[in-house]
């Protein structure tokens, strides 16, 4: 897009920029403090004595290891699944002529206002025998009913003239979602895609609940046990608190970094596909 | 009523005996089949432990089951309502649900308008990614950065005492508790909302612009005209179904952010359940706070569906 | 769209008839008793027996199933462990839903004291072996201090192995290189205890000619359990509740020395020798004052001062900790007790069907008693965490020690705490000072008399309840809220509550006599 490097404009970019550039600030500023406490022993804002202790330390460990690679895995797997059942999902409900469309939308509605709770899903998840396997990290929290909807939201704002031009020339409606649609929708892909990938990668809560063998716990188990534990309840010394392993801020710090990092790296490489306006452009032009 | 709702209506109207029932569904049978997977998911992963809402209505106990259990009727709820700070309870919720959705929903929306503002490609994509970060940083590590920037002896009352000013009691009074809330949700998570909005934005058509150009309209016109109402209806969706989950607020942070001196303010229905339902294993109590807020969800959303139709939205359903 | 409308609601109804009547029948199938999978062991009498166990966990690593240490266990033991380790902080949640689908191993551990509501119906349906009847036939178990037992019982039966704590080990840990530098002695008094935090303050013990130290770092955490007041107790307040021979229950609250306690802390408020911001402070930022050396004095349990040390040495090489426990104040010395254990370890009927199964476990927890077991867990073995010196065993590496053998075994799965039963050794001073410090402490214990006792009331309502103690208690010492005002605070929690607990404890106090 070409806007008029009119004067009024070049005021406005410099407001735009300057806003965006303090918030971004804002924002980068803590997580370095995070990563500069990852290399010290101390809270101090500039530390006197850098050391790869806390790294060391975490990578010297199997578990770790072994559970970043379970997390990679559940998140790369998951997402696919996650994603292809969705997109045909809300494909399928963006179709104003499918007779039911209503009630599978009111269902699919009901289960973001209510859910049945804990214990009922585990008895589920239990009974289609997934317990105690990967695939119990995966399928119970394969779609969100929230984003099947306002997925179905970005598939309507797909001109119609696409797709009853290619249903005049007798193309299959595999064909067409596959060729046209999912092309087409890159934009929505990109966006539910890193849902779901940050959606799987930080959930610890199941794989405790589903999984009981260690090994294949993710990443985020660890970390939780780490960051969060570490700041539980204190000196009540009926409860569990002698039970606690001590950690230094150094490496609850390291484990925050290497935790999120893998993840956060993602978003960058997704960005080329929120380019604005380029795909429909193309297409069309 | 827009062209697509209007072609809906002529081709319901249309359709009004069984054979053509069928046939309808016959034209669109690979859309059952598209669709199968997502429904059988549905049924089996959300429907199915359904049951687990009438725990409500009984007290459940975990070794008796859901048929052993003895069925209490409303005494959760009578608990529940007639609780002495109920009505704290629901107007400190209400209150921080209320401005997270008339500041924090519209501030997602203005910096991703900000964003596509944005014609350096580098600047954009580095900002964008730079917002973004702090999502990823658990509740605890952000508050615990509060504490270090607003505590009695923290950053700012540190710099303020440099220059003269009186300490201010970020963390303990009440009034900057829901301000607080809301700059938190906003530092943290408001780069996090902007993606779902850069991504219909990116299905805005280009020529729009270009047309808009050419007659001369002026770049705020050109935000008002053809990227505001290119990304309308995602908008609505969000909002409705962020009424749905009205009342479930950021558990983690106000629980993480309360403390004796503002819990006047700051207790709401989650970190109250929290506290005297699932600490102590008290699963119908808890149920039946859920299925209250529920409930209430249910009724926003149904109203504000309606009100979004009568504006000539579709709405959700 | 009319007819739509209502043809799309039919189909919904319809749907969730079903889901209703699949998901009702799914969750009966549920109800079964299942052993199966790791639940399922016959030892038989030649081979080692098989105990599949599920334990909380708050160590660092998971240890691999075939380390040096659990095999010494089992062999010893003449037994093959299957143990299922869960991080604590998901404990709760895995254990109900356990309780709730019969998935249960032969041994379960509880989160914490097993006072919640699902525990307790759990006992009384039967689900768990009560084990009062067995206990004497084993040598060790039934040397345990019955005041251990007692605590846990429920209604006279007692549903699990408590794991052995000291029954009071609060400890004021606190800097000696500091003290010796301004040349003070371990306070003993309370008053004592005071110019001490004073001396923190002002008399600049980390000699960096800077005004940057103070007394106490402590903070405002706690669960939903009643805690005493420390300073109370000190002072002469009973350790939550007081019980007189006519069964009438008291609450610490009601008794003058427990505002005096408060009264105590609101001066070390108001003069600066505790945090400004302790009320929010949380439990790694309380850390942090005490190991950078801002703070002097730091409130936990008497076995983490050796870890404060060594975290403390990593900043400052010079850095000694000390700890005592008893603070007497008018003459007199007292000390409130704790449960004395830390959470129990069950076993299901369901997946311990027979009494002879279950002996063969109790003598397997039994047998961890043995000298032999013992010192297996207390000092490691030979070579890997400890080396004999001088004939004695000293400990290599305490981190590693702890890594293998403290958190995976020696916490989670001794009923009989080790540390006083050991060999004797090369001991870090700290931990000879602790024995010392715990055994010393039984001389003053203050008893809680609701420990054994359940109160529906407390069970239903006691996190709603405390909440007004403790939050009435941190605007107290704030100086936000004034005597009478806290005072009207606690007859709230009286009228709201307190009264029927008070009651509730009364009547079955009433029934244990």
């Amino acid at each position: 897009m070409v806007y008029d490097r009119t004067l009024g404009n070049r005021i406005a970019d410099g407001i735009i920029y300057t806003l965006l550039g303090l918030f971004a600030l804002s924002t980068t500023v803590p997580f370095l403090y995070v990563l500069i406490n990852s290399f010290s022993g101390t809270e101090d804002l500039w530390p006197k004595i850098w050391t790869l202790d806390a790294y060391r330390y975490i990578f010297s460990t199997d578990r770790f290891v072994r559970s970043l690679g379970v997390s990679i895995y559940i998140t790369l797997l998951g997402t696919f699944l996650s994603l292809l059942s969705t997109s045909l999902l809300s494909y399928g409900l963006s179709n104003r002529n499918v007779p039911g469309r209503r009630a599978i939308l009111l269902m699919v509605l009901f289960t973001i206002l209510f859910n049945g709770g804990m214990i009922p899903t585990y008895f589920v998840v239990r009974a289609v025998g997934l317990i105690d396997t990967l695939w119990a990290l995966m399928i119970p929290s394969m779609m969100s009913g929230f984003y099947v909807i306002v997925m179905k939201e970005f598939f309507q704002n797909i001109p119609d003239e696409l797709k009853e031009a290619a249903q005049i020339d007798g193309a299959h409606e595999l064909i067409i979602f596959l060729r046209i649609i999912l092309p087409l929708s890159l934009p929505a892909l990109a966006a539910f895609g890193l849902f779901y990938a940050v959606m799987l990668w930080n959930q610890y809560f199941s794989a405790i609940l589903y999984i009981q063998d260690s090994q294949k716990w993710p990443i985020q188990v660890l970390l939780q046990q780490i960051v969060i534990q570490t700041s539980g309840s204190f000196g009540d010394s009926s409860a569990m608190s002698e039970n606690m392993a001590f950690y230094g801020q150094s490496v609850r710090m390291a484990v925050v970094i290497v935790a999120t990092v893998p993840i956060l790296i993602v978003y960058p490489f997704l960005q080329k596909h929120f380019a604005k306006g380029v795909l429909l452009g193309s297409v069309k032009g | 009523m827009s062209v697509a709702a209007k072609t809906e209506k002529v081709q319901e109207l249309s359709g009004l005996n069984r054979t053509s029932l069928l046939k309808r569904m016959w034209k669109v049978r690979w859309f059952y089949i598209f669709m199968a997977p997502g429904i059988l998911y549905f049924l089996i992963f959300k429907i199915w432990p359904m049951w687990g809402v009438l725990m409500a209505f009984q007290n459940y106990q975990p070794v008796k089951g859901m048929w052993g259990s003895d069925w209490v009727g409303f005494r959760h709820f009578d608990r529940f309502f007639s609780t002495p700070d109920f009505w704290n309870l629901f107007r400190n919720t209400f209150l921080i649900a209320l401005y997270d959705l008339i500041v924090f929903f519209p501030t997602t929306i203005i910096l991703a308008l900000l964003l596509n503002e944005v014609r350096h490609q580098v600047y954009k994509r580095l900002v964008q990614t730079l917002v973004y970060v702090p999502h990823f940083l658990s509740w605890v590590v952000v508050v615990g950065i509060t504490y270090i920037l607003l505590g009695s002896e923290g950053v700012l009352n540190k710099l303020g005492g440099l220059i003269g000013l009186e300490r201010i009691n970020f963390l303990f009074n009440p009034d900057w508790f829901r301000p607080l809330i809301i700059l938190q949700l906003i530092w943290k998570d408001a780069g996090w909302g902007t993606i779902i909005f850069l991504a219909a934005l990116a299905g805005v058509n280009v020529q729009l612009y270009e047309a808009a150009r050419i007659d001369g309209a002026s770049r705020l016109r050109q935000v008002w005209h053809i990227t505001l109402p290119g990304i309308r209806n995602v908008i609505v969706i969000l909002l409705i179904l962020r009424l749905g989950n009205f009342l479930d607020l950021g558990f983690e942070q106000i629980f993480l952010m309360l403390n004796p001196l503002n819990r006047e303010v700051g207790e709401v229905f989650d970190t109250y359940v929290y506290r005297v339902g699932i600490l102590e294993g008290q699963f119908s109590y808890s149920a039946a706070v859920g299925l209250f807020k529920s409930t209430v969800g249910l009724v926003l959303v149904f109203i504000a569906n309606r009100i979004a139709k009568a504006l000539g939205e579709e709405g959700i359903y | 769209m009319q007819k739509n409308k209502k043809w799309g609601s039919k189909w919904l109804l319809v749907l969730l008839a079903l889901a209703l009547v699949v998901s009702a029948c799914s969750s009966e199938k549920a109800e079964e008793p299942s052993a199966g999978g790791e639940g399922a062991s016959k030892g038989g009498d030649d081979g080692p027996f098989e105990i599949s166990i599920s334990l909380n966990f708050d160590g660092q690593d998971i240890p691999e199933p075939d380390n040096p240490v659990q095999k010494a266990i089992e062999e010893y033991t003449n037994t093959k462990l299957n143990i299922n380790y869960v991080p604590g902080n998901a404990y709760q949640e895995r254990l109900s839903t356990m309780i709730a689908s019969g998935d249960m191993p032969q041994v379960v551990a509880s989160y914490g004291p097993p006072k919640q509501s699902f525990l307790l119906s759990a006992f009384q349906n039967d689900v768990f072996w009560d084990i009062s009847p067995y206990i004497e036939e084993f040598p060790n178990l039934s040397k345990l201090n019955p005041i251990i037992y007692e605590n846990v019982s429920f209604q006279g039966g007692i549903y699990g192995l408590p794991r052995e704590r000291p029954l009071a080990r609060d400890a004021f840990i606190y800097r000696a290189d500091w003290l010796e530098k301004l040349g003070m002695k371990e306070p003993e008094t309370i008053d004592e205890f005071y110019e001490m935090l004073v001396a923190f303050r002002d008399q600049d013990p980390d000699g960096n000619n800077q005004n940057d130290t103070y007394g106490l770092s402590t903070g405002n955490l706690g669960g939903s359990n009643p805690q005493p007041n420390m300073y109370a107790v000190f002072m002469g307040a009973p350790n939550v509740w007081e019980v007189d021979e006519d069964g009438k229950f008291t609450r610490d609250v009601f008794h003058p020395a427990y505002l005096e306690g408060l009264k105590f802390q609101r001066r070390l408020y108001e003069e600066g020798l505790m945090h400004p911001d302790f009320a929010v402070m949380d439990r790694p930022k309380i850390e942090g004052e005490f190991t950078t050396g801002k703070a002097g004095v730091l409130l936990n349990t008497t076995n983490t001062a050796l870890t404060y040390e060594a975290r403390l040495k990593q900043t400052i090489p010079d850095a000694e900790v000390s700890f005592f426990s008893i603070l007497s104040a008018n003459g007199e010395k007292r000390v409130p007790a704790s449960l004395g254990s830390n959470g129990i370890l069950m076993f299901p009927k369901s997946s311990v069907p027979t009494e002879e199964e279950l002996k063969r476990i109790l003598t397997f927890f039994d047998k961890l008693g043995d000298q032999e077991m013992v010192d297996l867990l207390a000092w490691g073995i030979e070579g890997v965490h400890h080396e004999i010196v001088d004939g004695k065993p000293q400990i290599i590496d305490h981190e590693k020690y702890d890594r293998e053998v403290t958190y995976p075994y020696k916490f989670v799965l001794s009923v009989i705490a080790p540390d006083n039963l050991k060999t004797p050794g090369h001991e870090h001073r700290l931990v000879l000072k602790e024995i010392e410090v715990t055994t010393d402490n039984t001389n003053y214990l203050v008893n809680n008399p609701a420990n054994p006792l359940v109160s529906q009331t407390q069970v239903e309502r006691g996190g709603e309840l405390e909440q007004i103690i403790r939050d009435a208690n941190t605007k107290f010492i704030m100086g936000v809220i004034d005597e009478d005002e806290w005072k009207a605070e606690m007859d709230r929690w009286w009228s709201l509550g307190g009264e029927q607990i008070a009651r509730e404890l009364e009547e079955e106090w009433k029934k244990t006599q």
